[in-house]
């Protein structure tokens, strides 16, 4: 047995109130970035995660600078879908559409959406709530968010008339409630087939073609494929996208980060000053042990090892408790909800690299607190800490 | 066995020089018990830092078995503490939190050897009866006599003490002395700092210090 090791597992179970303090300062220290990340990741979820899974997509391909329709649109989208990582791709057109209830008559947007492709370019399928999803050959159907339908009163099954430009309005009968979780989707539109509203509108063309990948990473990869393949050059990524919201949710990293450092700072101030106020305490102890024969790097191995230990006792049960609060919130989630029927689920998730990340950040911290007390020690002249200890 | 030629020290306090030392020479061979004697600021103690290496000479040679252990570095001088000296303090400076077997064991522990030998030494001081005691449960005398056998476990070659009975009372006073006069009946070199005279008039030779010179 190593002598720094010996009295270092001594000195702190002595010290046992203290020890377990600092524990506990350095497990807080832990549990706060752990946390406060994963929550900024159920963040990001919902409020980014829904929109690209269901109205964004991971890549969209626009109209050129001054058009509004993509020129040979079902030519590229067969291109597209023959590129390999595409998981799928649909087309879609919009027009702004007024829609009138027995109570209220509103401006919204259409959607004209083809059900059958968007089974694997998007999750519009699973966002119905009542009634069913579109077919390709449904006429005269929609489907509407949950707080649009609140808002005109209006259900499945339940007929309303559009109003396309001055034209007479068209019957439209109710197939599906759906909840997205996002704003335009629930609140700001309907849709129908692109058959429907290409037909009603009498666009040739889609306004974008929306695309899932096997792998969101490789969003600009793919985006530069795809850009070779069909010539277009208005290819938008997801995060090119969704850089509003991102916006929002990089607030909340901001805020995230900071939690961090100050858990960090506080971790490091914790060690440090427990650290210190031992050596302090131990001067005349740490000067007999240098007087029977330690060298001064015995004397920094013990309480750099002191700070180690506590540092690594903190940051496992930090993350034991960071992990299980995580998990439990996993399992009863945050439920916003911003608009009637439109519920976000905020789901914490965090990766292991961000864990990993976390525990060798306070880790780390934790050494360097502990760097100058214990070489305060070291460096303790003998006479001085025998004679005035 | 030991060798001072010339030493000094001087100690500054701002810039005015304090001489401590003022030229010692003085020879101690092995296996005498040697009591340094001398009123205070006599420069006793810092005598007995200089043979405990735990100080250095402003100037003069310091040789230990035939090593100049002034000239070593510090750490040579930590692994000759280890190795080579016993020390006795004037305070009780057994470590809290070690048990007094712990205690005795930690030079042996320094010095990666087996330490199974604590148990015969605190028996040799007549505390092998206490050997799971900390030293918050031992009185002042006994807590010396663990001492001491903390300062015998990697059998040095001198066993130097400063002041050890100034803070006891005179029966365990004169129970540390018949110690170490045991000690050295079995060989053992003692050099031991004392001001009280019938606990230096124990040990075979008395050197007296004045004003930093031998007297």
């Amino acid at each position: 047995m190593k002598a720094w090791f010996f009295l270092a597992v001594k000195d702190l179970s002595k010290r046992k109130l203290e020890t377990l303090m600092v524990i506990f300062a350095i497990t807080i220290g832990v549990v706060g970035p752990l946390f406060t990340t994963a929550l900024n990741n159920g963040m990001q979820n919902a409020f980014v995660g829904n929109s690209v899974d269901v109205y964004i997509g991971h890549l969209q391909i626009q109209p050129n600078t001054g058009d509004e329709e993509i020129p040979r649109s079902e030519s590229m989208l067969s291109k597209v879908m023959s590129i390999n990582g595409i998981v799928g791709a649909t087309p879609r057109i919009s027009t702004g559409v007024d829609i009138e209830s027995k109570t209220e008559k509103v401006g919204i947007t259409l959607f004209g959406i083809k059900p059958s492709l968007e089974e694997k370019a998007s999750t519009f399928a699973t966002t119905i709530k009542r009634g069913e999803f579109l077919d390709d050959k449904d006429k005269n159907q929609l489907l509407i968010g949950t707080s649009l339908a609140e808002q005109i009163k209006v259900d499945v099954g339940d007929t309303v008339h559009l109003y396309y430009l001055d034209r007479p309005p068209i019957d439209f009968k109710i197939k599906g409630v759906i909840s997205t979780g996002t704003f335009i989707l629930d609140r700001y539109a309907i849709i129908s087939t692109y058959d429907q509203v290409k037909e009603l509108t009498g666009k040739k063309e889609a306004n974008n073609i929306v695309i899932r990948l096997e792998n969101p990473e490789d969003s600009i990869k793919m985006r530069t494929l795809i850009q070779k393949e069909t010539s277009l050059p208005n290819v938008k990524t997801w995060q090119e996208l969704s850089a509003g919201m991102a916006g929002m949710i990089q607030t909340f990293g901001y805020i995230s980060l900071l939690t961090s450092a100050i858990s960090v700072f506080v971790a490091a101030i914790a060690i440090s000053l427990i650290i210190y106020t031992t050596v302090k305490n131990k001067i005349r102890e740490i000067g007999v042990i240098k007087a029977i024969g330690a060298r001064g790097s015995t004397i920094l191995k013990i309480y750099l090892a002191e700070g180690i230990f506590i540092g690594i006792l903190g940051t496992a049960f930090g993350t034991v408790i960071g992990l299980l609060l995580i998990n439990h919130m996993a399992q009863n989630p945050i439920v916003m909800e911003p608009e009637y029927g439109m519920k976000l689920l905020i789901v914490p998730w965090i990766s292991m690299n961000s864990i990993i990340a976390a525990d060798l950040t306070i880790l780390l911290t934790c050494i360097i607190g502990s760097i100058y007390p214990a070489s305060v020690a070291a460096r303790t002249n003998i006479i001085k800490a025998i004679w005035r200890g | 066995m030991i060798e001072l030629t010339g030493i000094k020290k001087i100690y500054y306090i701002g810039k005015i020089e304090v001489p401590a030392l003022r030229g010692v020479d003085l020879n101690i061979d092995s296996g005498e018990f040697v009591a340094i004697m001398g009123p205070s600021g006599s420069g006793k103690s810092t005598m007995l830092n200089m043979l405990g290496l735990l100080d250095s000479p402003t100037s003069g040679e310091i040789v230990i078995d035939g090593i100049d252990v002034s000239s070593l570095d510090e750490n040579g001088r930590a692994d000759f503490r280890l190795r080579k000296l016993g020390f006795v303090f004037q305070f009780f400076s057994l470590l809290m939190e070690l048990k007094a077997v712990e205690n005795v064991a930690l030079p042996m522990i320094m010095d990666d050897r087996q330490f199974d030998r604590a148990a015969v030494l605190l028996d040799l001081v007549g505390m092998g009866d206490r050997m799971e005691h900390y030293p918050s449960e031992l009185s002042g005398g006994q807590q010396q006599r663990v001492a001491i056998a903390r300062a015998l476990a990697n059998e040095p070659a001198i066993l130097l003490a400063d002041e050890p009975t100034a803070n006891l009372d005179t029966e365990s006073s004169n129970q540390i002395v018949d110690l170490f006069r045991e000690l050295n009946d079995k060989g053992q070199t003692i050099i031991m700092v004392t001001h009280e005279p019938d606990i230096g008039e124990k040990a075979d030779r008395i050197i007296r210090l004045k004003d930093g010179q031998i007297v």
